[in-house]
């Protein structure tokens, strides 16, 4: 049974903040990443696997397949970092049985009808609502970039977008 | 000019790093330069380089600030799906040797741009020993 170290939400799913901080960070040697685009996606999901520090194992996952490895096997063995798109994917894969105790929102882009929270970090109605459902689950959910940023609470954030 | 180089950035310091070719070469204008900024997703950045690419009607080389990064990321999977060159790396030799290029025989020669981007970044105070050996 792996360990899940960081539970990260990141629209850019792997990528330099993640490699260069993150993943030395929290000591992770293995990343899933859960997205049914990137795992339909060869050419983009190869160069993942090739960005990859060495040392670190890579695997991408459809939401499906993800829920599976979960409820088999909890991601087989290792420190996994486990990367999400966005907040609908943590709602649908935590609904079909992911358990998370901490949720680390990264990053959500920054389309026009999106607000600006906390630094980069941008959210809207739906992502929103989302959260709230997650944290009605117990699970403790914060905001945060890099690992040198002081982590903030959801809670205090969405209080900001109302 | 047919060839344009299209920059991917983090922030956007291609542009810094062209007025400094600029310095030595003179005023370049096929250069063009698509920063990330910090809260763009993949998606989004990927239809603005992809957007950029198909609405220019000439040829295109990508240079990409380095590997493992967004930029990269998306330069690669346009550079796929449109058939372009890419090159990951971007310093000012590459650029300035590319802006020669382009200048003097109108033309990009791929493989001396890689050598000399490979080549570029070395032990100077121990080249030069050898070089005096």
């Amino acid at each position: 049974m792996a360990e899940i170290v960081l539970c990260r939400i990141d629209s850019r799913l792997i990528h330099g903040q993640v490699m260069t901080k993150w993943v030395n960070q929290v000591q992770a040697n293995k990343i899933v990443v859960i997205s049914d685009e990137l795992a339909a996606d060869d050419f983009l999901r190869s160069i993942y696997l090739m960005a990859a520090p060495s040392g670190v194992e890579v695997i991408c996952l459809s939401e499906n397949d993800a829920v599976e490895s979960w409820l088999t096997s909890k991601f087989g063995n290792g420190r996994v970092l486990m990367l999400l798109p966005n907040v609908e994917v943590m709602k649908r894969v935590s609904d079909k049985g992911i358990e998370v105790e901490k949720i680390q929102i990264g990053g959500l882009g920054g389309a026009p009808n999106r607000k600006v929270v906390y630094q980069n970090i941008t959210l809207d109605n739906q992502d929103t609502e989302d959260i709230q459902y997650l944290l009605g689950k117990n699970i403790e959910i914060v905001f945060q970039t890099i690992p040198e940023d002081n982590p903030k609470k959801a809670k205090d954030i969405i209080a900001k977008f109302y | 000019m047919d060839t344009k180089i299209l920059i991917l950035t983090h922030g956007g310091w291609g542009r810094e790093l062209l007025k400094s070719i600029e310095m030595i070469i003179g005023h370049i204008d096929f250069v063009e330069e698509i920063p990330l900024l910090p809260n763009a997703t993949f998606k989004e950045y990927y239809s603005e380089v992809q957007h950029y690419v198909k609405s220019m009607n000439m040829k295109i080389i990508l240079f990409t600030d380095m590997f493992g990064g967004t930029t990269t990321n998306v330069g690669a999977k346009v550079a796929n799906e449109e058939n372009l060159k890419i090159i990951t790396g971007l310093n000012a030799p590459l650029l300035l040797e590319a802006c020669s290029q382009l200048l003097f025989q109108g033309e990009i020669n791929f493989e001396a741009l890689i050598n000399v981007t490979r080549s570029s970044s070395f032990d100077v105070l121990e080249k030069i020993k050898e070089g005096q050996r």
